[in-house]
């Protein structure tokens, strides 16, 4: 992977201009996939007179993505090598394999058909089945500043951000049979073709008025009177091959089997017209007062709910400029209250349809979502305080904030049971609160010379509460689909936010897992809705240090979770299908655990165990008909699967601390000197190199990195075929001429 | 100044040209459709939900011992868990079918098609009446107690679960006020909206024959709770059900997507998932040495059996052999499904003349007033399926001559008699066999030596969908506790026999 960027510039006394080029090459992870970007990107600024500006920018960019790595459980190579992949095979035959045949020859091969039976070799997905997606994207903007007299701006300024991307997707003639085509078609096919074409645009005009006025020696005035004007477009279009490829080779619609299924076809506007008010007062040098004032008129609202307004204000004391002391280099009290107003999403107002491909007559259902002709703005309210104070000639400061942030009337997707007919309801959800507190401490504890050593540690804590939700509802469920495994993860009204819920092992009453005599196996919840989890950590902190030494510098920085958990579906199937160490040990008579339970008299279970026995014994009780426990002897068969993960142990086995201490960056710098480049033809040269995610020094979550996660979606508290986390190291170059 | 009032009055153009709740316009999608769309649409998702055997959606084939598997046998040991089975039972029925059934009823009323008779019109809304009634039915039978009175109404967020028996007496007396609405040879749905009975002479007197067939089944279900009910309801209902000849079937189209959905499951998606148990192949053919639970024993072959299925690829001479159920089979050694059933457009049989003749006898066995005794209409539900999968009269007859299958000697309790030869012939029929079975408790299946999660019986019900667990759960607690738990083997409402 790299980077190259050159840039020339030139200012004049009315002038000044920038152009840039960039290119940005790296390879993915993954064989055959690779991501490029060129930028190129101009500034300029013109003074036309003394009382007119005229600044433009314009930057283009082109992207070409290849082969990126699906997320998620389904197509994902990770989720195999995770939780299903045969630890026995050799991925280099199945290069050579794949390499010298170009076909799609497998370890799972059918006798009969000669095709894969499960899964692809991963040489033919990573060659054949690859994606492409390309972007070009403009963003730029032009602006007139009209200085009419020393205290008053008029500025102006459109701004537009706009982009194509397309997105194709390939499964090769000869493929196993997966779901692959539009989601409304979801037939399996060995062979097809994708594609998605994206546009979107945002157009921005602004307009405002700029004072700034020292009304008097004690009192200064700042303010803008705005106008805004928002356009944002998004037109989406896709469709599929259906029933497979009819020509090996040829990705395009035009190389569908069967009929072309009915294309999705998207088109959203979305518009804000806003008008704005800033003041900010100050006396004399401590005390300042800053409000703002904002109307915003949105399309996507009901008529007579589509206006609405959200103030803020915010107050400062900087009492170091007050109590002049030499021990108090700097001191800052702030309050601030805030409100924000949020408006919906395109067309939630109405509902529409869905037409499916035609069964002899039209084809059509309702959608799954109910929308609501009701809905109304979104609110934040959120109040801060905070200080701010460092000695010692700002040797050691401190950094403390407290926040709390009410989210009022959230327009969410409410999941709901479907026995209502529909998946979900867009509402106006209640009332969800947020406090936190964060702290930052500086300190310079050495100070030598050319030598300096500066520390920063941070810590944050933050909880999310449902207050309240909607009527006739008191838990929210996150994962808006049904998460693969059968966990969930939910926010209950007057609970914490983020719980994991599952099955859970049943206990008798001195808290001792109950397992099944006969079997040998725990005996499950039959609740699939037992708590198990919150993702919520208790706290996440940073240390940086950072050290100098005239021109070379060094600076490190550890990041630290604190609890909050997380379920592991890796491990869950993992443990289940066998993959992992922990399902092959010595059992407690000293034999394989996989070996096959053995008895000294088969006819005969009284007489017990051989000692050449396998499988193991799970501790916990056996309780009988009058409720006495006793401790389980019963071997579990470790032969075949299901013995240590799903389809044997409860969600619960699997949650697992997410607390981490990482050493995330450390970075060594050194600037050239301008007296050892002397007179030669450059100006400046500068060196660094970064080394990123270098070391996690203490995890709990086994075989995968706990911030991995679920690398699609927004869902917390959940992994599954995470892509490993990569340590990478950047060399920077900088040379000015 | 000059250049503010250029800038001013850009913006001035800007904001004063639009009204912003106008760009708000959905430009492609549909605000309305028509109700014969919608009708259209739900009954392809139900037929579709009854017809497919997927491991994930309906494992009722599995679970009646007529597939087994090559390699996913979670689901035939009875976990329906893991692959969320209840849970696109309860959605697909629900959402996908029933609330487009009532928003089909509710468009047809207000926008009627123009042109077409009152007549036409009622037995339009007849026709959805009476599916909604079979899906509404289909929830109850799979899982007891639902969401009924407040369900499909988004102002009841968590709906409250009704008693399953009350909810069955309501759906039957919404059948007798569906039935009334009807005129025969007015016509049903438009041209191409009907995919059932769309091309008969006289769609109307079939949905009506329908409608009173069902209705003799729901009576049937209900005879070991309320004898005196079920009597009066299969009274009114025996003259006019399913003739000679009379086929109720999905007739799928040849291309993608909406094609017969065993032929998706097992030829267009390349797999190779099922081979036919040998429960049901030794049931079909003389086998020596006799397996231990062999449900039925014969002394000629079947004629059905080289119409369900195939004998094993490359064995000389000829034979059939089943898998074992609950394990896993390898798909060469074992006979599969018989490709003639595997074609898109094959029509997928949702009930018919044979069911109709089995439901007759058992109702002439149960003591009702029917014409025709219980061993006339077993015969001629036998000979229906014989001739129906592609066997001939003189198969028929000397099929219905030996003594195992002869009404007089074939066993002893008449429940067994009609319960074995009806899960012979409902052949890719999974809930049809599931309710069979579970009303007359023959044949007696058995669950798997490796059955899952202590589920040591053939379930009688599915569990209720788990999403209900955190989306409605205090409705979900009391309905499980009300029903005797939220358990696999908790006999429903109409299921008393133990066993």
């Amino acid at each position: 992977m790299y980077t190259n960027t050159i840039a020339i510039e030139k200012a004049t006394d009315f002038s000044s201009v920038r152009l840039s080029y960039t290119n940005y090459n790296a390879k993915g992870l993954l064989p055959n996939s690779s991501l490029k970007k060129n930028i190129v990107m101009l500034n300029g600024q013109w003074n036309i007179n003394k009382k007119l500006t005229v600044t433009g920018t314009a930057n283009y960019i082109k992207q070409n993505g290849k082969g990126r790595n699906a997320t998620g459980y389904n197509g994902n190579i990770t989720t195999n090598f995770r939780q299903w992949q045969q630890t026995s095979l050799d991925f280099l035959d199945q290069k050579t394999a794949y390499d010298l045949t170009k076909r799609n020859l497998t370890w799972n091969y059918n006798t009969a058909l000669n095709y894969p039976k499960y899964s692809n070799n991963p040489y033919w997905d990573a060659y054949e089945n690859y994606e492409t997606d390309t972007r070009n994207r403009f963003i730029g903007n032009v602006s007139l500043n009209y200085k009419v007299n020393p205290w008053l701006d008029v500025f102006g300024r459109m701004s537009a951000d706009t982009y194509y991307e397309l997105q194709e997707e390939r499964r090769a003639v000869g493929s196993v049979s997966m779901r692959f085509g539009l989601a409304n078609v979801p037939d399996r096919v060995t062979s097809g073709y994708i594609r998605r074409d994206n546009t979107f645009s945002e157009y921005n005009f602004d307009l405002m008025l700029k004072f700034n006025k020292k009304l008097s020696q004690d009192f200064s005035l700042n303010g803008i009177l705005g106008f805004n004007e928002r356009r944002t477009n998004n037109t989406y279009f896709s469709n599929a091959t259906n029933g497979g490829l009819l020509v090996p080779g040829i990705y395009s619609l035009q190389n569908s089997r069967g009929p072309l299924p009915l294309p999705l076809e998207v088109n959203q506007i979305v518009g804000v017209r806003s008008q704005f008010a800033s003041v900010s007062l100050g006396y004399k040098d401590y005390l300042f007062l800053d409000g703002t004032y904002r109307l915003d008129y949105a399309s996507t609202l009901p008529v007579n709910k589509n206006k609405y307004q959200y103030p803020s204000v915010t107050g400062a004391f900087l009492f170091s400029n007050v109590i002049k002391t030499p021990w108090l280099s700097f001191g800052k009290l702030r309050l601030n209250y805030a409100q924000v107003g949020n408006l919906a999403g395109f067309d939630q107002l109405k509902d529409v349809y869905l037409v499916n491909s035609p069964m002899n007559g039209a084809n059509t259902q309702l959608p799954p979502s109910k929308r609501s002709p009701n809905l109304k703005n979104e609110r934040t309210n959120s109040v801060e305080a905070g200080l701010e104070m460092s000695f010692l000639n700002g040797r050691v400061g401190f950094d403390v904030a407290l926040y709390k942030t009410n989210s009022l009337d959230q327009i969410i997707p409410l999941t709901v049971s479907q026995t209502t007919g529909f998946q979900n309801l867009m509402i106006n959800a209640g009332k969800i609160e947020n406090k936190g507190i964060e702290i930052v401490l500086d300190a310079n504890p050495v100070k030598a010379g050319d030598f300096k050593w500066d520390v920063s540690v941070n810590w944050s804590k933050n909880r999310n509460k449902v207050i309240s939700l909607y009527p006739g509802i008191t838990n929210l469920r996150l994962n808006s689909v049904n998460l693969q495994g059968g966990v969930t993860v939910n926010a209950a009204v007057g609970e914490p936010y983020g719980v994991i819920k599952g099955k859970d092992f049943t206990y008798d009453d001195d808290g001792k897992i109950i397992i099944d005599a006969e079997s040998g196996t725990p005996v499950l919840t039959s609740s699939a809705a037992i708590p198990i989890g919150n993702f919520t950590p208790d706290f996440n902190a940073g240390i940086l240090n950072m050290f100098s030494y005239k021109n070379l510098s060094l600076s490190a920085l550890i990041d630290i979770q604190k609890g909050g958990d997380i379920w592991s579906l890796d491990m869950y199937y993992g443990m289940s299908s066998g993959l992992y160490p922990e399902t092959a040990f010595i059992n407690d008579l000293g034999n394989p655990v996989r070996d096959p339970i053995a008895w000294n008299d088969p006819d005969d279970p009284t007489k017990g165990y051989a000692t050449s026995s396998g499988g193991y014994i799970i501790e916990g009780v056996n309780v009988d008909a009058d409720g006495v426990s006793t401790p389980n002897k019963t071997r579990v068969d470790a032969t075949n699967a299901d013995a240590f993960g799903a389809g044997l142990m409860p969600h619960s086995a699997f949650i697992y601390d997410a607390s981490y201490i990482k050493l995330r960056e450390v970075v060594l710098s050194y600037n050239i000197p301008s007296r050892l480049l002397g007179k030669s033809f450059l100006k400046g040269a500068s060196f660094s190199v970064v080394g990123s995610n270098l070391w996690i020094i203490h995890k709990n979550l086994p075989y995968a990195d706990p911030e991995s996660g679920m690398t699609a979606g927004n869902i917390q508290g959940y992994t599954t075929g995470s892509l490993p986390t990569t340590r990478d190291f950047t060399f920077n170059i900088k040379l000015n001429f | 100044m000059k250049k503010i009032f250029i800038i001013l009055s850009v913006f001035l153009a800007i904001s004063s040209c639009s009204k912003l709740e106008d760009l708000n316009l959905n430009k492609k999608d549909f605000a309305t459709v028509s109700g014969e769309s919608l009708y259209n649409g739900a009954t392809l998702q139900f037929i579709n939900q009854l017809s497919n055997e997927s491991v994930n959606s309906n494992v009722t084939l599995m679970w009646m011992q007529h597939l087994a598997n090559t390699t996913y046998f979670d689901e035939s040991r009875y976990d329906m868990t893991t692959r969320g089975i209840p849970v696109t039972t309860s959605n697909v029925t629900y959402r996908l079918v029933l609330n487009n059934y009532k928003e089909a009823a509710a468009v047809l009323k207000v926008q009627p098609l123009a042109g077409i008779s009152q007549a036409q019109r009622d037995n339009q809304l007849a026709i959805v009446e009476i599916m909604t009634i079979f899906a509404w039915s289909y929830v109850v039978e799979n899982f007891g107690d639902m969401p009924y009175s407040q369900a499909l109404d988004y102002n009841y967020p968590s709906p409250v679960y009704d008693d399953a028996l009350t909810i069955y007496k309501d759906l039957v007396s919404r059948l007798d006020v569906a039935m009334n609405t009807i005129t025969p040879g007015a016509g049903g749905m438009p041209a191409g909206y009907d995919n059932i009975f769309g091309g008969e002479d006289d769609e109307a007197s079939m949905w009506y024959k329908f409608a009173n067939t069902l209705k003799v089944r729901m009576g049937l279900m209900l005879y070991d709770v309320d004898q005196s009910y079920s009597k009066t309801v299969v009274e009114a209902a025996v003259t006019d059900v399913f003739e000679e000849g009379d086929v109720m079937s999905m007739h799928y189209l040849s291309a993608a997507p909406n094609q017969n959905q065993q032929y998706v499951d097992f030829v267009a998606s390349g797999r190779d998932d099922y081979v036919i148990t040998s429960n049901l192949i030794d049931a079909m053919q003389p086998t020596s040495p006799e397996p231990e639970h062999v449900i039925l024993k014969v002394t000629i072959t079947d004629p059905r059996l080289k119409f369900y299925a195939i004998p094993v690829i490359g064995s000389n001479p000829q034979v059939y052999l089943g898998g074992a159920q609950g394990q896993s089979n390898g798909y060469t050694s074992f006979s599969h499904v018989n490709p003639i059933h595997l074609t898109p457009d094959r029509p997928w049989t949702i009930m018919d003349y044979t069911e109709a003749e089995f439901l007759l006898a058992e109702a002439a066995e149960r003591g009702f007033s029917v014409i025709g005794t219980a061993e006339d209409h077993y015969n001629n539900a036998v000979r229906s399926s014989i001739l129906f999968w592609g066997g001939t009269s003189a198969e028929a007859d000397t099929y219905l001559a030996q003594p195992s299958v002869a009404y007089s000697t074939a066993f002893t309790d008449w429940k067994q008699k009609i319960g074995t030869q009806a899960w012979l012939a409902y052949w890719l029929r999974g809930n049809t066999l599931w309710n069979s079975y579970r009303r007359l408790d023959y044949p007696r299946l058995f669950a798997p030596p490796d059955y899952k999660q202590g589920i040591n019986k053939v379930p009688v019900r599915l569990f209720y969908p788990v999403s209900e667990q955190t989306l409605n759960p205090d409705n979900y607690n009391a309905a499980s506790t009300k029903i005797g738990g939220d358990s696999p083997l908790t006999k429903l409402f109409f299921d008393k026999e133990i066993y």
